[in-house]
């Protein structure tokens, strides 16, 4: 088995959180960050796992509960490998201050945001250990994060409980300023019939929303439209390539231990270490990485003959094992959600074809979109600014 | 109860499947249209902040960094036997002009030749025209000086593919000063 180069790895800075998500995957809240020597080790070993570029998202509990650690590893990783190591991060928001956003558009380092929808919506899930609700704090700092980079990215997460708030909760995200917006259910949940019957209705309201949207020319990017058009108009999935763990994207843990992916960290302690894969101080442990990869790129048995296999989201290794402990077993709520979502979405596609929608067609056929795009973005900014 | 279900006749999409380019003859398409020369582009795209790629398309693309693309320029130049001084003060005159005061990233005095990777930063100094009056002394087979200006290289794909298309554009230079007995 040929081996990728690691290009992408989350570096889990702490177990520790602010916030108290329902629906989070990682293990018990605790104080016990990744010490400074752990990050530069880990800085190293990236730096030597790719000819190329590495980005490394930075991850937790909360990241920036640890900005002191940051600012240190991020000024290592400058001054000794410069631009080789990129980094991201995610984050719930609520730390962030002036400081951080100074410190980061200094070392170019961009962020997706963690926030659930609307109000109403977001409160359900995401509250601090005091129980309050996290949303207000948030939404005080959208201004400045937005002036920082207008591009950032609402990462939100569908329960069964927030399932009717689905179409009010993004229209509110888009509308707050939002561009991109990356949604996903909380597959590990108790879902039932009831509440896939709630996910279609709302999905053909925001179906509407988002051709509205794009027949007006607003750029909007939903995750749950565009990735199943994409995989349609552009390529159907294959093995690896929205879920390359333990391959070319990895995950480092407070300790040192690397693992195939953040959500097999766990606490890091008793039987999760099993599923580690080595440890920045001495290196992969080849044989556990290759399984991993060889048990992630073995087929789905289940969905063998289906006419949506390779569009749909079955192909997620993690996703299926959080939910049934196995990378190549899909948890049946994500096949009722695909046979709900997919018509859906080529319905709506067919329409914006038929009727020649220009952004449609640059969005999904035109190569350069994503540069094209951008210049477009530039152009109107400065003409704005001379008006 | 939940179950799983493979579809067998799932009724095709109407809208078409694989890579279809049709140039949407939109009127922002007519504005970048009217940007002729990929020196233009690359001063109003360098003009701009960069924004890195977070997330999935469509997204502002990355760029390869000066730093980086400093470092790749500059081993090629050196593979070819070519030493470069790095931001070597250079002054320049655009025409009848009082002469430009500019910094290139590399230059050999003793060839004439050197480069310029145009980043946000240098878009103020190496205007339109003097990329222009630049680009035509590195026609002159004599004298010259001869100074390649490159604009920002964007990574659609792997960082790796636009690294070599910039180890290209260097090389091909060098080859063309070769072929035409300037070096």
């Amino acid at each position: 088995m040929e081996l990728s180069e690691v290009r992408y790895s989350a570096l889990n800075l702490t177990h520790n959180c602010n916030l108290r998500c329902s629906y989070c995957y990682a293990g018990p809240k605790r104080q016990r960050p990744m010490s400074l020597r752990t990050a530069l080790q880990a800085i190293d070993f990236l730096a030597g796992q790719s000819k190329g570029r590495c980005t490394i998202t930075l991850f937790g509990g909360e990241p920036l509960l640890e900005f002191g650690l940051i600012q240190q590893l991020v000024e290592y990783s400058r001054k000794t490998y410069d631009s080789k190591i990129a980094f991201r991060m995610s984050t719930n928001g609520t730390l962030i201050t002036p400081e951080v956003l100074q410190f980061f558009q200094e070392y170019d380092i961009y962020f997706a945001l963690s926030i659930d929808g609307n109000q109403a919506q977001h409160d359900v899930c995401r509250r601090y250990a005091s129980n309050r609700g996290s949303y207000q704090n948030i939404s005080d700092r959208l201004q400045a994060i937005f002036k920082f980079n207008p591009y950032t990215i609402a990462v939100s997460v569908i329960v069964p409980e927030t399932a009717h708030y689905l179409a009010a909760g993004v229209k509110d995200l888009f509308d707050k300023g939002f561009r991109y917006v990356l949604q996903t259910l909380d597959y590990s949940a108790q879902w039932k019939s009831k509440d896939i019957t709630v996910l279609k209705g709302q999905y053909k309201q925001l179906a509407d929303y988002y051709a509205d949207s794009l027949k007006a020319g607003k750029k909007i990017f939903y995750s749950p439209f565009d990735e199943r058009i994409k995989t349609w108009a552009q390529k159907s999935r294959g093995p690896g390539d929205i879920c390359d763990l333990a391959n070319s994207q990895i995950a480092i843990a407070p300790s040192g231990r690397i693992y195939p992916c953040v959500q097999f960290i766990g606490s890091d302690d008793g039987v999760w270490t099993e599923n580690s894969i080595g440890d920045v101080s001495i290196g992969f442990d080849s044989n556990k990485r290759k399984h991993f990869i060889a048990w992630n790129y073995e087929d789905r048995q289940s969905c063998v003959g289906c006419d949506l296999y390779g569009r749909c989201a079955t192909y997620c290794g993690c996703v299926n094992w959080r939910a049934t402990g196995d990378l190549c077993t899909v948890p049946p709520i994500i096949c009722e959600h695909e046979r709900a979502l997919m018509p859906i979405v080529d319905a709506m596609a067919n329409k914006l074809w038929d009727k020649k929608i220009p952004l449609f067609k640059r969005k999904f056929y035109e190569k350069s979109y994503p540069v094209s795009s951008y210049i477009e973005d530039c152009l109107v900014k400065r003409g704005g600014k001379h008006a | 109860m939940l179950r799983i279900e493979p579809i067998k006749s799932y009724k095709i999409p109407r809208y078409p499947q694989g890579l279809y380019y049709e140039r949407p003859d939109t009127h922002h398409w007519k504005i970048a249209g009217g940007i002729a020369s990929v020196a233009m582009l690359a001063l109003l795209v360098s003009s701009c902040k960069p924004v890195g790629v977070v997330g999935p398309p469509p997204l502002p693309p990355d760029m390869v960094t000066e730093r980086e693309a400093r470092t790749i320029i500059d081993g090629v130049f050196a593979r070819n036997g070519i030493d470069l001084q790095a931001d070597v003060p250079f002054s320049f005159s655009l025409g009848d002009q009082n002469p430009i005061n500019l910094e290139l990233d590399g230059f050999n005095k003793d060839l004439n030749i050197g480069y310029e990777y145009i980043s946000s930063e240098d878009q103020t100094t190496f205007t339109q025209e003097v990329i222009a009056e630049l680009d035509k002394a590195c026609e002159s087979n004599v004298g010259g000086p001869h100074i390649k200006t490159i604009g920002t290289e964007y990574i659609y794909g792997e960082a790796e593919d636009a690294y070599e298309d910039l180890e290209n554009t260097i090389q091909n230079f060098i080859a063309d000063l070769r072929s035409r007995g300037i070096i």
